[in-house]
């Protein structure tokens, strides 16, 4: 296929993708326009597993940077022991504000998923394949369908917990 | 009439099934309800989490023409910039190469190499483990600074207790136990088996044939040295006496029942296939290839992971240890994906398991394998050319199994603080830079104690 159509095509796919990970849209409109700045220097055979990789590579490393620098800045304005997980799961604070609660749920309850976990369910999300999904994640194509199966559990379990937790924080205050 | 597996009914969901599944699935739902309950269950999970995710839906995407993206592309060509959007640390050209190189036949699409790969291991381990990297000691004087910086680096793994073998045998069965939940699949390597003669006429192997046979061939045994390592006493006992060696393997098989999930089970490694000879172990490095090695732990013999590390793994001195496995360093939270990771895993005194994982951040000694093979060759042309294919073959498995998962991912900044985290499941991990390791000590216990553990490695 012509990278041109797999642009009209994908484009919009990838930068939702992008902006679920990253919780930036114009971050996320930058990588996505990144990757496929790539593709055209690197024409790659398979272009739409490839481009998702190159993008969540842009994602985690970005993360990665801004986690960094963020543990820095907590760690010089905190005890250690009170970092909790939800702080560095990897919301970014800079990016705290969402049009609604129950995104801003959704998106912590995405947060604390494992990075295979996370990538996986986006990336079926954006219907990706089984074997699209192991190739973006170097999985091996057995182990998707249980990546996928703990990532939506543990998605919808961690949501409702912050849910109920929402609700008792408000009865409280 | 036995219930449909739990991955067909995920692949059904996902629409990963074949014609013929997808009747097998079907018709087994007619008439099984708890078959069609657990379907609706994960249907209604798969529902739920698109829901969920409906939530969050960027606003209107500015989507520029895609010429304006050609003419970036050709400036960036003209111009000799390196892509990095992705951040500083990126460099995009090698990134990508891997990217549209490597992509085309995976890994595991490639059971040959793969299969080549494992081989090579096992050949590998058998000469690492003869001396100190399998050097006398007046080549490695004469090998000048790059080899001392290898072989100080070694002198860390020096502190291994004598009993060192004892205390590899796990001590405990703990299924389900894994401290950080991640997979790990058991290659054992049996002692008896690291001179084995290849038999088999892969090309791809050839190199590896040729140096085993004339190795066995020109090098005389090794001198007794002292720096022998538990490893080469291991072996010098496992050649005199195979029951040693079938003792050995009983205990990694009930390693292997006891770690391995049973939907898993697909890698076996029995104590009688593995004495019976290659074609067992074929098998094995066969579906070991199938299965996929990356995005797992493995648990191996010891003084591979030190292979697999490129220096010697930091071990916590004090605890026993119960089992030491590789892997890609896309599964170290916080680590460097792209370098080899390695986790040895000890027991508490509280009967926890404690995880020390780790990765080498310094230059990879790749390069430094390879310059011994150079310096060997510079030496004597048949056995020193064995040593550098064998040295090359190395560099290939680590580019094969583990860079595999990695291999365009980016090495991102590195944690430079400590730091400790605790896990939603419990599990706290102590995350610290030291001497050019990046370590990570985890485990279901008091963090203060993980600090505490962690100084003594220090």
């Amino acid at each position: 296929m012509d990278l041109s159509e797999v642009y009209s095509e994908h484009y919009r796919s990838l930068v939702r993708f992008l902006y679920r990970r990253t919780g930036d849209q114009g971050l996320a409109e930058d990588f996505a326009q990144e990757a496929f700045v790539r593709a055209i220097e690197h024409q790659p055979e398979q272009p739409k597993a490839w481009l998702f990789q190159v993008a969540a590579n842009l994602a985690r490393d970005d993360h990665r940077r801004r986690a960094v620098r963020y543990r820095h800045l907590a760690l010089v304005g905190n005890e250690v022991g009170s970092l909790t997980a939800g702080s560095v799961g990897g919301v970014r604070p800079d990016v705290a504000f969402e049009r609604n609660e129950s995104a801003a749920r959704v998106r912590a309850a995405l947060a604390e998923l494992a990075p295979n976990d996370r990538d996986g369910l986006l990336l079926k999300e954006e219907g990706l394949s089984y074997d699209e999904i192991a190739e973006v994640l170097g999985l091996s194509r057995a182990s998707v369908g249980t990546t996928l199966s703990r990532a939506r559990n543990r998605l919808a379990a961690a949501y409702e917990r912050l849910e109920a937790e929402g609700s008792r924080n408000d009865a409280a205050s | 009439m036995p219930h449909l597996e739990g991955l067909l009914l995920q692949a059904y969901l996902d629409g990963y099934c074949n014609d013929a599944r997808i009747a097998e699935v079907e018709s087994h739902i007619e008439s099984c309800d708890e078959c069609r309950q657990r379907l609706d269950v994960a249907r209604r999970a798969a529902t739920r989490a698109s829901q969920l995710l409906g939530a969050l839906e960027p606003g209107p995407v500015h989507a520029p023409p895609f010429e304006e993206l050609q003419a970036r592309a050709a400036a960036r060509a003209a111009g000799g910039e390196t892509t990095s959007a992705g951040g500083d640390e990126v460099d995009g050209d090698s990134m990508l190469g891997a990217a549209t190189t490597e992509r085309v036949v995976p890994f595991w699409r490639r059971p040959a190499l793969a299969w080549a790969a494992t081989v090579v291991m096992a050949f590998g381990v058998g000469w690492l483990s003869r001396t100190e990297f399998g050097l006398p000691a007046d080549l490695k004087a004469r090998a000048g600074p790059s080899f001392e910086r290898l072989g100080d680096a070694t002198e860390g793994s020096r502190v291994l207790p004598a009993d060192a073998d004892a205390a590899e045998v796990p001590t405990v069965g703990s299924p389900g136990s894994n401290p950080t939940g991640l997979r790990t699949q058991v290659l054992a390597e049996p002692e008896s088996q690291r001179n084995i003669a290849v038999t088999d006429e892969l090309d791809d192997v050839q190199a590896a044939k040729r140096s085993v046979s004339s190795e066995a061939a020109a090098t005389p045994p090794p001198a007794p040295t002292a720096i022998l390592d538990a490893s080469d006493q291991r072996q010098a006992a496992a050649n005199h006496a195979e029951a040693d060696a079938a003792s050995e393997l009983r205990l990694a098989e009930g390693r292997t029942s006891a770690d391995m999930p049973a939907r898993e089970s697909g890698v076996t490694v029995t104590g009688e296939s593995a004495l019976v000879g290659f074609n067992e172990q074929e098998e094995v490095a066969k579906t070991f290839a199938d299965e996929g090695t990356v995005g797992r732990f493995v648990v191996v013999d010891r003084s591979a992971a030190e292979l697999w590390l490129g220096v010697a793994p930091r071990e916590l001195p004090g605890l026993p240890l119960l089992r030491v496995e590789v892997g890609p360093g896309v599964l170290f939270d916080n680590g460097i994906p792209g370098r080899p990771a390695v986790r040895l895993v000890y027991l508490a005194s509280s009967g926890q398991e404690i995880a020390l994982l780790q990765q080498y951040t310094g230059p990879l000694a790749r390069r430094e394998l390879a310059q011994v093979g150079q310096l060997e060759a510079g030496r004597d042309a048949g056995a020193g050319a064995a040593r550098a294919n064998r040295a090359r073959a190395v560099e290939e498995l680590r580019t094969d199994l583990l860079f595999a998962a990695d291999r365009d991912a980016v090495v991102g900044g590195v944690l430079d603080l400590p730091a400790t985290v605790r896990e939603p499941d419990g599990r706290a991990a102590y995350t610290w830079l030291e001497d050019g390791y990046l370590l990570s000590i985890s485990g279901a216990v008091d963090p203060d104690l993980l600090r505490g553990l962690a100084d003594r490695i220090r």
